[in-house]
């Protein structure tokens, strides 16, 4: 496709949204760089969809400022910013066929007639329905009208394209084929995509960066390698990934952290946290069950512990093991062949991991 | 149920072929109380202007109605159902009473009269705004706007606020949205409404009477004048079907135009 427009960076600055007393949107900050494909990633009712509609202009922060290219678009009306909308329903037409919605951006900028049949038929072809231009939004199926939605958007040639939730109402086939389309065309056009769900598994697939989002707050922004291997917050731990959730107490800080859990029977040697905390600080320390070993081999990581198996889960190409160490339960993850070895409900095992694993965060209030 | 329908239709059209001489029906056979109709200026005087009436009615009430219907459906978000009550309340009471409660207020010794004169504005009450045309233009608006407002209601509630954003977003201005897509989307709202106010004004002549002062013969009149003044009968059936055929064409035709357009 010719590009005509470049992408554009996109910055929120201590954005506030409240809907009577319910703050929807709270003192969110971030810069989205031209081209990147950032998913804003949260449980229901966070604020990813007021968050993405106050940069398409439907709502109109409270507080705080939103620029694009730098240039502050609030008081610009949604008709005249360069953004497009995927919505969650597609809001396809329903009076009009395919083709005229593809064409609608294009009529209301008043471009020629032939130079649009020439554009619906590149994007028909882009979005992977050709021949389909003269259905009713009706005669598709969920996917196809997911395609047409995809292709008006785009058609106008926005800097910026957001969407909000657009694979939910697909089945899990269709949604990771789409996964992999959206993928492709954010590739081949290269504007910038900010993305709202709240599967994280879609996020991760997706993104370049994620911004997790919780009661109203950015928690979290960063590639996601970075999130799951360095959550800053407890809430994010366990939102992206599995994770143990251990309260502990801050005993030693400087070059060999530590703290103690289990209710302070057990201690635990710790990396240094990215943020300072100071001792006897009450703090989450997060450990990845996948982290974790189990058996002999947990002797050699810097944290070993007896655990009391409680629960062993086959799930397929891994297995589940619960237990109690020190009273406090723990899970990890081991490979089938492993866990053959330490399966007994009710034996005693070794499990362990490296400091380097840990991550203490402030403790979820 | 249609048996209690039909019936009456049926007697009433075997009827509409008789006439009556020295106040007896003749049980014969012509179509004269038909081309009566359309060639006695009386009589197709009055059906002119009862069309005027009812294009008038149908096409003030869903202009008007149309704002009203868009404000309740889309900008009243709390008080939506306290708002739509207030546009059916008036259904409750009697018409005759509603058109009578303007003739105390346009009155010679009416509120609007009386509030003037004691604002000093006018020294003498305006008697013209009883019995005019203005008049009968508020009261026929009045009564027919609930008519319109509801069924352009209906489809407004139903319209998804997704696809005026859509619009928007696609860069239509608030007109552009307008244009093309609330209004496309609320015509089978809009030409129920149309229809419906259109059918009820041509069968109107209370409101007329009462607030206009009854000086020109409506169509409806000129029925009821053909029983009660003049016994025939077979005249009035005739023109009673006329009114029929002409209003059940319209509900058909509506009925057909809107089914195509549901879409949603
Ligand atoms: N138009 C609105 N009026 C009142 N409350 C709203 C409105 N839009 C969103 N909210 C509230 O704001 C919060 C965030 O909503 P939303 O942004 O839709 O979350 P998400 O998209 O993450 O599920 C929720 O508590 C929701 O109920
Ligand atoms: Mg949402």
């Amino acid at each position: 496709m010719s590009q005509e427009r470049q992408p554009a960076g996109v910055s929120l600055i201590d954005v506030t949204r409240r809907f009577g007393d319910v703050e929807a949107v709270k003192n969110v900050s971030f810069d989205i760089e031209a081209g990147e494909f950032v998913s804003l990633l949260g449980p229901s009712g966070c604020g990813k969809t007021t968050t993405l509609r106050m940069i398409a202009g439907f709502e109109y922060p409270d507080e705080g400022d939103i620029t694009l290219d730098g240039k502050s678009i609030v008081a610009t009306p949604p008709y005249r910013r360069d953004t497009s909308m995927v919505f969650q329903d597609y809001a396809l037409f329903p009076h009009r066929s395919v083709a005229q919605n593809l064409a609608f951006g294009l009529r209301m900028r008043k471009i020629p007639k032939d130079e649009i049949r020439a554009k619906i038929e590149t994007m028909l072809e882009l979005v992977e329905l050709p021949g389909l231009g003269d259905r009713k939004p009706d005669q598709l199926s969920g996917g196809q009208q997911q395609r047409v939605a995809l292709g008006r958007a785009l058609i106008v040639d926005p800097a910026v394209l957001l969407l909000d939730e657009p694979l939910g109402a697909l089945d899990l086939q269709l949604r990771k084929q789409m996964q992999l389309e959206l993928k492709r065309i954010h590739r081949e056009i290269g504007i910038t995509f900010i993305y709202v769900t709240h599967d994280q598994e879609e996020a991760i697939t997706m993104s370049d960066r994620i911004a997790v989002m919780n009661q109203g707050s950015v928690e979290q922004i960063g590639p996601a390698t970075e999130i799951y291997a360095r959550p800053e917050t407890a809430f994010v731990a366990e939102f992206i990934g599995d994770a143990n959730v251990l309260l502990a107490t801050v005993v030693a800080v400087g070059e060999k952290p530590t703290v103690t859990f289990a209710a302070d029977t057990l201690t635990m040697e710790v990396a240094r946290p990215a943020r300072t905390f100071s001792e006897r600080d009450v703090v989450s320390a997060v450990v990845r069950p996948e982290n974790v070993s189990i058996g002999p081999d947990a002797d050699s990581f810097d944290n070993v512990y007896d655990m009391e198996v409680s629960e062993v889960i086959f799930a397929g190409s891994y297995v589940r093991i619960h237990g109690l160490i020190g009273g406090s339960p723990l899970w990890l993850t081991t490979t089938v062949s492993d866990a053959s070895r330490s399966n007994q409900v009710g034996s005693r095992v070794r499990v362990g991991w490296d400091a380097g694993d840990v991550v203490l965060v402030e403790w979820k209030s | 149920m249609l048996v209690f329908f039909l019936i009456p239709v049926l007697i009433l059209t075997v009827y509409s072929f008789w006439s009556v001489e020295n106040f007896q029906v003749q049980r014969d056979f012509s179509f004269d109380n038909y081309t009566a109709i359309f060639t006695k200026p009386l009589l197709y005087k009055a059906f002119l202007l009862s069309l005027r009436v009812a294009f008038f009615s149908s096409f003030g009430a869903v202009l008007l109605a149309f704002p009203f219907a868009y404000f309740i459906a889309k900008k009243v978000v709390k008080y939506q159902s306290l708002a739509l009550l207030a546009v059916i309340v008036p259904f409750w009471t009697s018409f005759i009473l509603r058109a009578y409660a303007w003739r105390i207020l346009l009155g010679p010794n009416g509120v609007i009269n009386q509030g003037l004169e004691a604002a000093g504005l006018i020294e003498e009450p305006i008697g013209a705004l009883l019995y005019s045309p203005t008049a009968t233009g508020i009261g026929l608006l009045y009564v027919y706007l609930p008519l319109a407002i509801l069924p352009i209601y209906s489809v407004l509630e139903r319209l998804p606020d997704s696809l005026t954003e859509a619009a928007a977003d696609l860069g239509a201005s608030p007109f552009q949205v307008f244009r093309e897509v609330v209004l496309p989307l609320s015509m089978p709202g809009v030409l129920v409404a149309g229809v419906f106010t259109f059918v009820f004004g041509i069968g109107e002549y209370v409101i007329p009477a009462l607030l206009g002062g009854g000086k020109q013969l409506l169509y409806a009149e000129a029925i009821v004048l053909r029983i009660n003044a003049q016994q025939d009968w077979p005249a009035a059936a005739a023109m009673a079907i006329v009114l029929m055929v002409l209003t059940f064409g319209m509900v058909a035709l509506l009925g057909r135009r809107v089914r195509k357009m549901e879409l949603f």
